[in-house]
């Protein structure tokens, strides 16, 4: 629990980022979060919105590449989550977190090229802090992260003025559902916990991320 | 590699039964259209709020419809021994019932949050339709469920470009994602990959309306709204009865449904201490716990177009 009390309380559930990371990474966060929210009351514009979709992407797709070069199919087999899954279930798991992981890199391409067609300028990836100490802390990890991935493109969707740019947030938020749903499922929670999907803000969301940034460009 | 290799071959041989399944249906039901008119003009003109929340609560009628129906049918047991158990694992298998029941809670809730709207925006929703889901075994009816969801998730993709007030798009949001959460596990539980594509695949109003149709086999002349009028009416028995042991059944089978679709039930124990083993049955048993005194039940009942009624039950212990 930081001192700070600035994060909010799903923060503190977090696994995967160290404690000694977290506090210096909130700076970092804070500057990335500026730069995405144009200070305080001025709604963000469609650009902003696609930059902080971007961002959680590019922390999505950072995750899992790492995460799947570090464990083999091998040692995904062997974790706990892994144990009350069935042989086919569990042969599956591997391939299940390689497809979301080109899901992600996926969404990275496609949210770079769109800010592209704008005539903006993409946000580049950060440095990241991920705890694979074990394989189980990268799948807990990963269920959080695609869990809050949902809850905030829902927060944001009310936002986008471009009909074009709803329908395509819409079809990666239910892709981020989707994973979310599975890897729910792998730890014996419900599928989908509400009959409404929770939604979060933009600073919400972003206090959330803090502990993984390790450092962003400027 | 393998892994995925198998998995695209999997996903190939259910796209083949989707479609058989949908033929067996559409030679056994009239088509029948689940939208307004203006609507399925191939979305000429972009559709109002209004007729984007009927045309998602038209989706919800009949996904909630199919659930109220499919899950009573079906035991702890059928799931432990079905065919995916020993492939899923013990683990998830044990879980499918629970999931199954969220999922129509989820649908039921779906119903009733749309209506809200709807009325919120001074319009009548529309009615539930009569449905024909065809299905043999657990394992129909769960790749039927996995259709369905998909095409949920497919509808909310293509409409929410239609929604522009912030409340309800981000409303409809957290309806698409919930959707998708059901998909996903549909399709794992029946062996399709849970998330095929990067981006689900939005689809037109038309193409959603077409997809349903077969399932449909006649609606209501448009304008009447049983669920804001009743017609649904809970009937909870005993009133004042006696007992002298401390376990008795309650009886919940007299209560009426709108539409003449089954019911779903919910007993509460409202005084006393007692209680319910199964308290989502019509005619549940009680064990008054508390020894002498009266004893009070509430049963809420909710028909398949998301209209509830309650009802109370009351029992004089006259025992120890």
């Amino acid at each position: 629990m930081p001192e700070s009390g600035i994060m909010p309380s799903e923060a503190t559930a977090m696994p995967g980022a160290s404690g000694a990371a977290r506090t210096a990474v909130i700076i970092g966060a804070g500057v990335l979060g500026a730069g995405l929210l144009r200070g305080q009351g001025t709604a963000p514009n469609d650009i902003d919105i696609l930059n902080y979709a971007l961002t959680l992407e590019h922390l999505e797709a950072a995750f899992y590449n790492q995460g799947l070069r570090q464990f083999s199919n091998l040692e995904i087999g062997r974790a706990a989550f892994a144990q009350p899954l069935g042989e086919t279930a569990s042969n599956e798991l591997y391939a299940y977190l390689s497809l979301i992981r080109s899901h992600e890199n996926a969404h990275v391409r496609t949210l770079q090229s769109t800010l592209r067609s704008f005539g903006a300028t993409p946000v580049a990836a950060c440095r990241y802090n991920f705890d694979f100490s074990t394989v189980d802390t990268f799948l807990n990890t990963a269920r959080v992260l695609e869990n809050t991935g949902v809850m905030a493109y829902n927060g944001a969707l009310g936002l986008i003025r471009s009909p074009r740019l709803r329908t395509a947030a819409a079809t990666i938020a239910t892709v981020e559902a989707r994973h979310a749903a599975y890897l729910n499922v792998l730890s014996g929670n419900l599928a989908a916990p509400d009959a409404f999907d929770p939604t979060k803000t933009m600073q919400e969301i972003l206090a959330i991320a803090a502990p993984f940034l390790a450092a962003c460009p400027a | 590699m393998n892994n995925i290799r198998s998995i695209t071959q999997k996903d190939t041989s259910r796209r083949g039964f989707f479609t058989r399944a949908a033929v067996t249906a559409a030679s056994g039901a009239i088509a029948a259209t689940l939208v307004p008119r203006t609507l399925n003009a191939q979305n000429a003109v972009a559709p109002t709020e209004v007729q984007v929340l009927q045309f998602a609560l038209g989706l919800e009628h009949l996904e909630a419809a199919f659930y109220v129906q499919g899950v009573p049918r079906y035991a702890a047991a059928d799931f432990t021994n079905a065919a995916f158990a020993p492939i899923l694992g013990s683990g998830i298998s044990a879980k499918v019932l629970d999931n199954l029941k969220a999922i129509r809670d989820h649908e039921v809730a779906h119903v009733a949050a749309l209506q809200a709207a709807i009325r919120g925006l001074g319009a009548v929703p529309v009615a539930a339709c009569t449905y024909t889901f065809q299905y043999n075994n657990l394992t129909e009816f769960l790749i039927l469920a996995a259709v369905l969801e998909n095409t949920g998730v497919m509808a909310y993709d293509g409409a929410v470009q239609y929604l522009t007030t912030p409340a309800l798009l981000t409303a409809g949001a957290s309806i698409a994602t919930v959707e998708a959460r059901h998909a996903s596990f549909l399709n794992l539980i029946t062996e399709a990959i849970p998330f095929p594509s990067a981006f689900d695949m939005p689809k037109t109003v038309a193409e959603i309306s077409a997809a349903t149709a077969p399932f449909i086999v006649s609606c209501p002349a448009p304008g009447t709204d049983p669920g804001a009028g009743g017609g649904t009416k809970a009937v909870a028995n005993p009133k004042n009865g006696t007992t002298a042991v401390n376990i008795v059944t309650l009886d919940g089978s007299a209560s009426t449904s709108a539409d003449g679709k089954p019911l779903t039930y919910s007993w509460a124990v409202t005084q006393g201490i007692a209680s319910l083993s199964f308290p989502n049955v019509a005619r549940p048993e009680v064990q008054l716990q508390g020894g002498f005194g009266t004893y009070e039940f509430e049963l809420t009942v909710t028909d398949s177009t998301g209209g509830t009624s309650k009802d109370r039950a009351s029992i004089l212990n006259t025992g120890r």
